[in-house]
């Protein structure tokens, strides 16, 4: 098999990373393992201060590798995207309207420069649809009308069903820490989102697919893990993975990677219809809430 | 605004003599929100007051292959356990004991769940220690499902919040000691049918 992969450099054998000449890249994990650099000192290396994906040193192609090209670890170019080029919503333009999934003005000013925090980080404006690009929103002489779909975010916090909160029913509570049963005091170490059966169900987070399994021993109810590049990884229960979604699928936060499951089937009419999210960071269980944005309706 | 007073208070009324809303008995195996799960077990606690033991079982075995949302359904092995030994089938009974036993360690932190390596299925360890006993093994397919947390107990609780595990613990020793009286008393009535 050619050492030379998906961006035409040849691959480490030993860390499975592709050469680049300045710095490595990681296939698996869609981004430079080092930040940019120049031999001249720079602020922000190689950045073009109108394109916010730009200032994001560990994005491959301005985190478009399906237009974009690097020749040796440093350029940012993009299809369209050239300087005073901001949004992918011009290139939607540009390029006759976006027919592959993106939305306009999907791409996000990109928080990956902090790629590790050590604290949960609280969930940001740029993880919400509701507060897209002034550009987008306002228009400058080219009006984009709001989409009318879910958005595609790169490097925020999506919700995963579009909805809010499930609240307490008969069956429980849906809050982080939630007790479960009195009987012998669990707590509930997820947070649940209110849905309707057979709806897309949504990556909160961009990266990769890590393993699709079972909620419970013995039953049809479905669990879809999702690892981040920064030490996130998430179970999304009750959600049957969409086509096309398997162990190993990269997945950007906002994709329709499942279908929501009938948990009424299992348990009853009792409790409605829901996912559980649960999140670990560094393989410490923590809440949720503060990183799901609300729904923007 | 006092016949919502009236609507209210009848409701809770209604609410509370219909078995804590959602469980369609009193019984303590029954589980907030698991309505199939629940009316199966209440279904065999009726069985029982009926004195009907077969049918009691059956009901409770369908139960507890029931899945329950995000609390395994382990509260019923002891029942099953003391259905058994009603029946004179002490094999089944002191297996089902086991179960409730491994529930309990599991409940406490003491037993986890685990995989043996990395994207394999869960299984149970002790102390770093992998358990193989056929109850183990078996119970590692009832608590170690991935929406589970080895951790769901601990987790920001209080000292009063564990009073419900130190209960479960002292009805667990209970229910194998009435459980040992039972094959005794059992034995010795074969014993004499033979003399």
């Amino acid at each position: 098999m050619s050492p030379h992969f998906f961006t035409g450099k040849p691959r480490d054998a030993e860390s499975n990373l592709d050469d680049f000449g300045a710095r490595y890249f990681s296939s698996q994990w869609g981004r430079w393992m080092s930040a940019d650099w120049t031999a001249a000192p720079s602020s922000v290396p190689y950045a073009t201060l109108t394109n916010p994906q730009s200032l994001n040193l560990y994005a491959y192609v301005g985190n478009d590798p399906i237009d974009g090209q690097d020749a040796d670890g440093h350029a940012q170019y993009s299809k369209g995207q050239n300087e005073g080029d901001i949004y992918g919503s011009y290139w939607c333009e540009d390029y006759g309207g976006c027919t592959d999934g993106f939305s306009q003005g999907d791409v996000q000013p990109s928080d990956n420069a902090n790629p590790a925090p050590s604290q949960p980080a609280p969930p940001q404006d740029a993880a919400n649809p509701a507060s897209a690009p002034k550009a987008q929103q306002q228009g400058n002489g080219n009006a984009v009308p709001k989409p009318d779909h879910f958005t595609m975010n790169l490097n925020g916090w999506s919700n995963p069903t579009g909805n809010v909160e499930r609240g307490c029913d008969a069956g429980g509570c849906g809050n982080y820490g939630a007790r479960r049963n009195e009987g012998l005091g669990a707590t509930h170490r997820g947070a649940d989102y209110l849905g309707t059966v057979g709806q897309d169900v949504f990556a909160p987070r961009t990266g990769l697919i890590s393993s699709i399994g079972y909620a419970y021993p013995n039953s049809s109810l479905r669990m879809i893990h999702l690892s981040t590049y920064d030490g996130y990884s998430i179970g999304i229960g009750y959600a049957s993975p969409a086509t096309g979604i398997h162990s190993g699928s990269f997945v950007m936060s906002g994709q329709a990677i499942g279908i929501m499951q009938n948990v009424q089937d299992v348990v009853g009419g009792r409790t409605p219809p829901h996912i559980h999210i649960q999140i670990d960071f560094n393989g410490t269980r923590i809440n949720p809430e503060p990183l799901i944005p609300a729904p923007s309706f | 605004m006092k016949q919502i007073c009236i609507f209210l208070v009848g409701l809770a009324v209604s609410c509370m003599s219909s078995a804590l809303c959602g469980a369609q008995c009193a019984a303590p195996e029954t589980i907030q929100g698991a309505e199939i799960y629940n009316k199966l077990v209440c279904q065999g606690v009726q069985a029982l007051s009926s004195n009907n033991q077969e049918e009691a079982l059956r009901d409770f075995l369908s139960a507890s292959q029931k899945t329950t949302l995000e609390f395994p359904n382990t509260l019923l092995f002891g029942r099953i356990a003391r259905v058994y030994a009603s029946l004179g089938r002490f094999k089944e009974a002191y297996e089902y004991l086991e179960y409730d036993n491994i529930s309990l360690l599991w409940s406490m932190g003491i037993v986890r769940c685990r995989p043996v390596s990395s994207g394999e299925q869960e299984i149970l360890f002790q102390d770093g220690i992998l358990l193989k006993s056929t109850a183990s093994t078996h119970m590692a397919g009832v608590l170690c499902g991935e929406v589970y947390d080895n951790n769901a107990y601990f987790a920001d609780r209080d000292i009063e919040s564990f009073v419900p595990v130190a209960k479960a613990i002292l009805r667990h020793s209970e229910l194998r000691r009435e459980i040992d009286l039972i094959r005794t008393k059992k034995g010795s009535e074969k014993k004499k049918e033979q003399e």
